[in-house]
């Protein structure tokens, strides 16, 4: 039952043995019945611990899908850019060569062309999405809770997403997903329930 | 009583000042109180007290009980959620789509309706005059233009690289649905159901537990990533935090209505005649 030297909500300096902040009123001193209650207290202690270790937990899950969308977007491009190159060379052997009916030889260039578009634009979105994760978990560090309720939503709509669109890539890496929704669930409801207790002056 | 003028007058009991004691339980208070540091009660007229400070126990049980907002953002965004892998799963762009179309934007209603039904007091209160006059009514209208312009020219932009050709209007025109059908589906539907939803359920939902702009924020990413089109996701995201700071700052659904109606509205026109740039 020791009064702390700065009031817990303003942070007004408060001389020992006060019960009030004389600036914001805030009772400083528990009442005697709440002294005694010592049981709630120090579960109010442990639940304040867990939740800030969960907010940290939801953070790091943040990075870690951030770093999977990257080296995600990186193997799209190596993969692509290979077959691309095949099909490049391909082209170039075949123009001019009289083997080749120019005509087909110019569409398949035209073909070419559109896809390494398409897989540029592909390469891009994978990268919007890593630097979105990215971002995220510098918010979280000063907002928890819009941060990692923010992730939450973006994780699990493109995952939705793209099952909707290719059922064969839910299956992949279920597991990793499925904990990955886990502990972001756990770091928003902490990130809340956190915020309460400061709210409390807990 | 007359007093003498030419003697000095007499020391009267000592003065001791107002805000020295504690009116309540007679504590000696310390300059610039605010509150007594004894019994807490306020100094100056005008002054509210902090509600009693919680015990532990009380503390515990309402800090179990404070997530339901988030719960309830959650659940409502799920629906959603469900809408979308629904919509994608019957997708084409044969004679169905308006039909599958039609059916998912029957349950989003459905549900928000439902949703705000429950929530009506607050929900109710959104649908009041605008703060800040009716030019808040024009202005959304107005600006809908140059947004739309820029979102336009980003799509064109990226249909042409991708060697997509996408309109709305392929969808109804050439399986017998008119003009009725597409400003219904298209540009009435979203303006009523999606702000209702993500403006007006989401976010005032939201800012009971984050500041306004972290709300604008969270809301703008879930309308942006609910469309389903990650090259879209930065500009839509930017059309949601313009909507979600129009009802910040008008305290009203009607603006961000307005607005999202006129920017639908100007994308299907100008399929047909040349209303935007590029």
């Amino acid at each position: 039952m020791n009064a702390p030297s700065k009031c817990p909500k303003c942070g007004t300096a408060v001389p020992v043995g006060e019960k009030f902040c004389s600036s914001c009123g805030f009772q400083i001193q528990v009442s005697a019945a709440d002294a005694r209650d010592i049981g709630a207290r120090i579960g109010l202690k442990h639940e304040k611990q867990t939740h800030q270790q969960r907010i940290r937990s939801g953070r790091t899950t943040i990075l870690v899908v951030a770093i999977l969308a990257f080296i995600g977007s990186v193997a799209v491009y190596f993969i692509a850019s290979s077959e691309l190159a095949k099909a490049r060379r391909e082209i170039d052997a075949a123009r001019g060569n009289d083997q080749f009916d120019q005509e087909k030889v110019e569409e398949a260039a035209v073909e070419y062309r559109k896809s390494s578009r398409l897989v540029a634009i592909l390469v891009g979105i994978n990268v919007l999405l890593a630097l979105c994760y990215l971002g995220l978990w510098f918010w979280a560090k000063v907002k928890p809770l819009p941060a990692t309720l923010a992730a939450l939503i973006l994780f699990i709509t493109v995952q939705v997403a793209s099952a909707a669109i290719d059922p064969k890539e839910l299956v992949r890496g279920l597991i990793l997903k499925v904990i990955i929704i886990a502990f972001l669930i756990k770091a928003v409801d902490s990130a809340r329930k956190y915020q309460r207790m400061q709210e409390h002056g807990v | 009583m007359e007093s003498d003028p030419g003697l000095p007058p007499e020391p009267g009991p000592p003065v001791v000042p107002e805000w020295a004691i504690c009116r309540t339980c007679g504590n000696i208070l310390r300059e610039g109180a605010s509150f007594c540091p004894d019994c807490g009660h306020p100094v100056r007229a005008g002054v509210t007290r902090p509600p009693p400070r919680l015990s532990a126990r009380q503390i515990l049980y309402d800090v179990q009980g404070s997530n339901s907002p988030v719960r309830r953002v959650l659940g409502f965004y799920l629906i959603w959620l469900v809408a979308g892998i629904v919509s994608v799963a019957a997708a084409g762009e044969g004679p169905a789509a308006v039909q599958v179309m039609m059916g998912i934007d029957a349950f989003t209603f459905t549900m928000t309706a439902g949703w705000a039904a429950a929530f009506r007091r607050e929900v109710f209160r959104l649908f009041r005059f605008p703060k800040g006059g009716a030019r808040w009514l024009a202005y959304p209208a107005l600006a809908a233009w140059p947004i739309a312009a820029l979102i336009s020219l980003f799509v064109g932009w990226l249909q042409q690289a991708i060697g997509a050709e996408f309109t709305y209007s392929s969808l109804f025109f050439p399986h017998g649905y008119g003009w009725g059908w597409i400003i219904l589906l298209i540009c009435i539907q979203p303006a009523l159901v999606e702000e209702l939803a993500f403006r007006g359920i989401l976010q005032t939902t939201l800012r009971d537990t984050m500041k306004s702009w972290d709300a604008i924020v969270v809301s703008a990413l879930a309308f942006s990533i609910m469309h389903w089109s990650l090259p879209i996701l930065v500009p839509f995201f930017l059309f949601g935090a313009w909507l979600g700071w129009l009802r910040h700052r008008t305290e009203s659904l009607w603006p961000a209505m307005i607005a999202h109606f006129s920017h639908n509205l100007l994308i299907v026109l100008d399929e047909h005649w040349p209303v935007l740039p590029g």
